[in-house]
């Protein structure tokens, strides 16, 4: 049995999450499936018809994913640098956000990233012939800072606390799953417009340092 | 089928990951329904973790390695046990959808019949949780 909480092989000085594709969660099997269809039954029977089809999924797309492709055009990967994972409960964690950009980040003023933490249970169930997924969040929180823009990119820096007692550590039992999600979009003129979402993976391990400053604040 | 004759006693209920539950392992063989003695054809009892999902999931068992224990020729049995907990959970959880339970399972190991079993449900907190996880459902407070 392999140690599904081992942590991600990183820098010397921390790990590095990148966000999942955004565009490729839109464009998933089901859509792509409906749109070929959607083509066949036009050539079949409305030949004439066709350019207008391909128009108009074409459209549906870009607006489906435009902000997507428009920030992908511009910008590289986001990326999150933490001092390591699996993270701690309890722990409060400074995280660096990246996004490099492909053609410099000069003319970009102040900016704030928004984040949200989100701790989701998905259980997996058979009904009838078909698999389905019920997911529930059972902890969300708010987290953010304030960016600078540099040639290079954008950077945040923020403080991301892993809560003691809600939610649970990351666990994958099979049909069963808890999973924690950070998703971020950032505001502010000439910014990517699109939203990021890193899983995150929080350890079965309380952060006894964080505690103890925790009842020493109270 | 339980075992009346088999009793199981955990020095503590609450483990963190990574820790373990110790305990003793007792029979006593009596007379069974049948007024038969429960010795008869008892091979040996086999002791294991074991945790298990509840909710609206398609149920998930994961069944911990057993530790095997002799009987001698009287069918009685007194050992003691340690069971590891493994490092990465997971812990003992009661959410919206899932919950996760744990339990120690002894089976009485009988030939030509079916095995006997006593279940303890016990509970997995996270390493370092003393304190803080220690009720019988340690995240239900995150419900309030």
């Amino acid at each position: 049995m392999t140690d599904p909480l081992a942590p991600t092989p990183g820098p010397a000085n921390g790990v590095v999450i990148e966000a999942d594709h955004a565009a490729s969660r839109l464009l998933n099997g089901r859509t792509l499936f409906t749109i070929i269809i959607g083509a066949i039954v036009f050539f079949v029977f409305a030949r004439s018809l066709l350019l207008i089809a391909v128009v108009v999924g074409i459209i549906l797309l870009l607006l489906l994913t435009g902000r997507s492709l428009l920030a992908a055009l511009r910008w590289r990967r986001a990326a999150l640098e933490l001092a390591g994972t699996p993270l701690r409960l309890g722990s409060t964690n400074r995280v660096v956000y990246r996004r490099p950009s492909r053609r410099g980040g000069s003319g970009i003023g102040s900016f704030t990233l928004t984040g949200t933490l989100q701790c989701v249970e998905e259980a997996e169930y058979r009904q009838g012939t078909d698999r389905r997924t019920a997911r529930a969040t059972v902890h969300e929180a708010t987290v953010g800072g304030q960016g600078t823009a540099s040639a290079d990119g954008l950077v945040v820096t923020f403080d991301l606390p892993v809560p003691l007692g809600a939610g649970a550590p990351s666990f994958d039992l099979g049909n069963n799953s808890v999973h924690w999600y950070l998703e971020t979009s950032l505001t502010g003129s000439g910014v990517p417009g699109d939203t990021n979402r890193f899983q995150l993976v929080v350890g079965p391990e309380v952060d006894r340092v964080g505690l103890i400053n925790e009842v020493g604040d109270r | 089928m339980s075992d009346p004759s088999l009793r199981v006693e955990l020095e503590n209920g609450i483990a963190e990951v990574g820790g373990s539950f110790r305990g003793r392992l007792i029979r006593t063989p009596m007379l069974d329904d049948r007024d038969e003695p429960s010795s008869h054809g008892v091979r040996e009892i086999r002791v294991n973790l074991f945790h298990h999902t509840e909710g609206r999931g398609d149920r998930d068992r994961t069944d911990l390695p057993e530790v095997a224990f002799p009987v001698d020729a009287n069918g009685r049995a007194d050992a003691h046990f340690e069971l590891p907990v493994p490092p990465f959970g997971p812990i003992s959880y009661d959410g919206n959808l899932i919950r996760v339970l744990w339990g120690v399972q002894a089976r009485v190991d009988v030939k030509l019949r079916l095995d006997k079993t006593v279940t303890i449900q016990v509970l997995v907190i996270p390493r370092g949780g003393w304190g803080q996880y220690h009720g019988p459902h340690p995240l239900r407070r995150s419900r309030r």
